[in-house]
């Protein structure tokens, strides 16, 4: 069974098909309450206002990228422990290391597939628990 | 205790599927079974009946179960309860429920239905409650029954679901496994079909826009092909392609995934120095993986095409206006029609402006009459449609006190139905569907004719989304009779179609004089000026070029239907009121009280003239007078329910006929409306204020005529002596 927790995830992803998918899987699969962001600059306030357990976002977005935004996050005092998982469609190993390196928990690659969505996420918090704990 | 009855059992759990599996376990024991979701609901049921037993979740939305055991305990409540939670149970915690709050048992989630039984015939004291047999064999064959119905209820649900036959299969062997762990499955497989019903509207609606993205990904490579050192066509291309690789391939279209990320590639290894014939392979494989990409499209949809033709003919769009908690109570009413929810007044009246809905549900537990009465009204006026039907969910209005909602004042407030919050939902479709059916009539009609099916699915869902009622016809031989039946105010006809071409179609429908100012939009791939010619030497009005353009179309075929509902408008009617003229009014209500009595109903004809106009006229001047006749227009306009047909017959008189309506129920309704006009405040133009009523005269079919001319006239006499009476006193 999918995790029951009520979390709260802040969804932050430009492509409104994308964002539709996600939030579609995850509100029907899910009990997380989603909060959503269309680009950084939205997604650092909604960030600040919601205080969701994680984040979901992707890494190319006009206006504030995904990189610059996971920046900032990790500069502000009070949001800097939320954990991030980027959604891509790079698939080079390099990139997502990369992004492992900035502080990013995970990264789920593009296509998503919305029936397994939730276990990809759950699967990830699980791995870094582990290698966490 | 009811005879035959093992008694009532609360369950207090915010997991649907548990409660639903352990309801019918209990059911199936012979205890009837009340279900809550929060702690609030569970106090609510308590307060009207004693349980012999409760189960209590230890997650509950508003208050964790222990600390509400805790509360009933103090509350002198001594019920046997039963605790669940899906969490390990620690030893001093269990003391405390055991010793000290006294629950009778603390049971693990997933529950074995075998052991969950035998602990309620541990818990509850034998003399008043005699366990069934245990030997009965009946409750084996009964053992799969739970499930096989769930399964059952899915098939029916999702029959054209890709993934269900594949998912089930996984289930594995239902025999052996517990009922609760495979109902969590079941729950789960429920949720997955949810998800891929909502995205194949997404998917439809998103290929719609790919076609667009891709032929604009052509002319940009087309454009790097010509100058290899443009960089910003390498740029826009690479965004372009990385888009729909990531959102073609989450919506399952894998093969223009896979074009998008093949092109992507190409362009990211492009090398403007590369030699004449390095180039020529690059771009020959260009092209081809570009016309791969244009081809999985056009499939895709034609193969989605069915999905698109499903969701016009059965979603109803609804959209409810409720709180959080109602949102989630709602089920029955998310399963005929797609539902929007509005949790304020004014985020519904926004939505409603923007969106077109097919009937709006109200179950908000609001906190006074006079609220629900003016937010009805400003609800009818926002709408696009005059004829929205407005449903009302009851067990939300538990804080309204009865007499000041009552029926009469439901009925006056436009509410075409009264349902409870968990109506019988065979009932609640037909009726859903036969107030959609009723609110089409009044949306503009769109005739759309082509021999590919395809084409005029997909035309005939965008103009639906738009509020548009669509009719699609793929045999245009039979399209006389086809506008005789349906009488569009705009026809968007295909040129090339076997046997008979679109300028054969447009010339036989201008042969009928009926049609002549009928618009005929052409759609054709050929809107160069050759094609415009013949298009417009055909008789038709305008051209939409192939591949159609979502907004092009909307445009087009929204100006030509208010061009034509202008034109209609004139005679049907009435300027000031926008209600329906004299003429309008008798055509509509003569045909519906020909109906009413073959069915042998009443139908009451109401005429409303307000009182003392003419000193009105001449004490506060025409504008404050006309004022007076819009504000009773816009008045009319707001209230009743949509099949009550409303007009204004003359200068200052307004008539209403009401269908399946007696005399007697009809003036219940008309005081109503003159007590809310008559509290209206109105200002003259030297800033005096007054207030106007008025004066009505009724008459009804079969007993003051047969025909509409009789009731007509006995309804004036009726109106004509009762002015006189006040004129005289």
């Amino acid at each position: 069974m999918i995790s029951t927790e009520n979390k709260t995830v802040l969804l932050v992803e430009d492509d409104d098909h994308i964002r539709m998918i996600v939030k579609t899987s995850l509100s029907k699969l899910t009990k997380w309450t989603i909060e959503e962001a269309r680009d950084g600059f939205e997604g650092l306030e909604a960030a600040a206002k919601s205080m969701p357990d994680f984040i979901l976002m992707d890494v190319m977005m006009p206006g504030m990228d995904g990189v610059t935004t996971l920046a900032s996050l990790k500069k502000n005092e009070k949001l800097k422990d939320i954990p991030v998982i980027f959604m891509t469609a790079k698939v080079q190993q390099e990139e997502i290391d990369d992004y492992i390196k900035l502080g990013a928990w995970g990264v789920i690659t593009k296509p998503i597939d919305p029936m397994t969505l939730p276990q990809t996420i759950t699967a990830i918090f699980a791995t870094r628990s582990a290698a966490d704990g | 205790m009811e005879p035959g009855s093992s008694g009532e059992i609360l369950i207090v759990d915010d997991d649907q599927a548990f409660r639903a599996f352990v309801s019918a376990l209990l059911t199936r024991r012979g205890f009837k079974v009340w279900e809550a979701r929060s702690v609030r609901d569970g106090e609510q049921i308590l307060s009207a009946c004693r349980p012999r037993l409760i189960i209590v979740d230890y997650q509950l939305p508003d208050m964790d179960g222990v600390t509400w055991i805790g509360k009933l305990r103090t509350d002198g409540n001594d019920v046997p309860i039963a605790f669940i939670t899906g969490h390990w149970c620690d030893h001093s915690t269990f003391n405390w429920l055991r010793n000290i709050l006294k629950v009778s048992m603390v049971l693990q989630k997933p529950v074995d239905p075998e052991i969950f039984v035998e602990s309620i015939d541990s818990i509850l004291p034998m003399s008043q409650y005699q366990p069934p047999d245990r030997t009965n064999v009946a409750e084996a064959v009964d053992h799969v029954s739970i499930i096989d119905r769930e399964i059952e209820s899915i098939l029916k649900k999702f029959p054209q679901s890709n993934l269900l036959s594949g998912e089930l299969a996984k289930l594995g062997d239902l025999e052996t496994q517990p009922e609760s762990v495979l109902f969590g499955k079941l729950t789960h497989l429920r949720n997955m079909l949810d998800v891929e019903d909502s995205l194949r509207v997404a998917r439809a609606s998103y290929l719609s826009q790919l076609a667009s993205i891709w032929a604009n990904l052509t002319v940009l490579l087309r454009s790097l092909k010509e100058d290899p050192f443009n960089a910003t066509a390498v740029q826009e291309v690479l965004a372009s392609t990385h888009k729909v690789k990531g959102t073609a391939g989450s919506f399952q279209l894998t093969t223009i995934g896979k074009c998008a990320e093949r092109l992507e590639n190409i362009t990211r290894a492009h090398d403007p120095h590369a030699t004449e014939t390095e180039s020529e392979i690059i771009w020959s494989e260009v092209f081809r993986v570009l016309a791969d990409g244009e081809l999985a499209i056009i499939e895709a949809q034609e193969l989605y095409a069915g999905d698109l033709l499903a969701t016009v003919e059965q979603r109803a769009r609804l959209m409810a206006v409720t709180d959080a908690e109602g949102a989630d109570q709602l089920s029955s009413y998310q399963n005929c029609g797609d539902l929007s929810i509005a949790t304020s007044h004014a985020s519904a009246l926004t939505s409603l402006g923007r969106a077109n809905f097919d009937a709006v549900i109200i179950a908000e537990p609001f906190a006074s009459a006079p609220d629900l009465l003016s937010f009805c009204r400003d609800l009818r006026l926002a709408s696009a449609n005059p004829a929205l039907p407005l449903l009302m969910v009851s067990d939300r209005f538990a804080t309204v006190a009865s007499e000041t909602l009552t029926p009469d004042k439901i009925s006056y407030a436009g509410f075409s139905e009264v349902f409870p919050l968990h109506p019988d939902e065979a009932v609640l479709a037909e009726i859903v569907a036969e107030m959609v059916d009723y609110s089409l009539k009044s949306k503009p009609r769109v005739l759309v004719v082509d021999d590919d099916r395809a084409l005029t699915d997909f035309i005939a869902r965008i103009l639906f989304l738009q509020g548009f009622s669509v009719e699609t016809l793929n045999e245009p031989i039979h399209i006389i009779e086809t506008l005789s039946r349906f009488e569009p105010e705009v026809v968007v006809l295909d040129v090339i179609m076997p046997g008979l071409s679109g300028y054969d179609v447009c010339r036989e429908i201008r042969k009928h004089e009926r049609w002549r100012d009928l618009p005929v939009l052409f759609s054709t791939a050929k809107s160069n000026q050759e094609g415009r010619v013949l298009a417009f030497r055909a008789g038709g009005d305008d051209l939409i070029s192939k591949p159609v353009l979502k907004e092009e179309l909307i445009a087009r075929v929204t100006s030509y239907s208010e061009r034509t509902r202008l034109r209609g408008n004139r005679v049907d009617s009435d300027q000031l009121t926008k209600l329906l003229s004299r003429q309008g009014l008798t055509v509509e209500a003569e045909k519906r009280m020909s109906e009413c009595i073959a069915l042998e109903i009443p139908f009451t004809l109401a005429f409303i003239s307000v009182d003392a106009f003419d000193e009105v006229n001449k004490a506060f001047g025409m504008i404050a007078a006309e004022s007076v006749l819009a504000s009773l227009g816009s008045l009319i306009r707001g209230r009743f329910e949509p099949s009550v047909i409303k007009g204004r017959w003359a200068e200052r008189v307004f008539a209403l006929a009401f269908t399946d309506l007696a005399i007697e129920q009809a003036e219940q309704l008309i005081r109503l409306l003159n007590q809310e006009f008559s509290d209206l405040e109105f200002n003259a133009e030297d800033g005096a204020t007054f207030r106007v009523s008025v004066t009505v005269g009724f008459a009804g079919a079969p007993a003051q005529g047969v025909t509409f001319n009789q009731v007509r006239e006995a309804a004036a006499e009726n109106l004509l002596a009762l002015m006189r009476e006040k004129s005289t006193a």
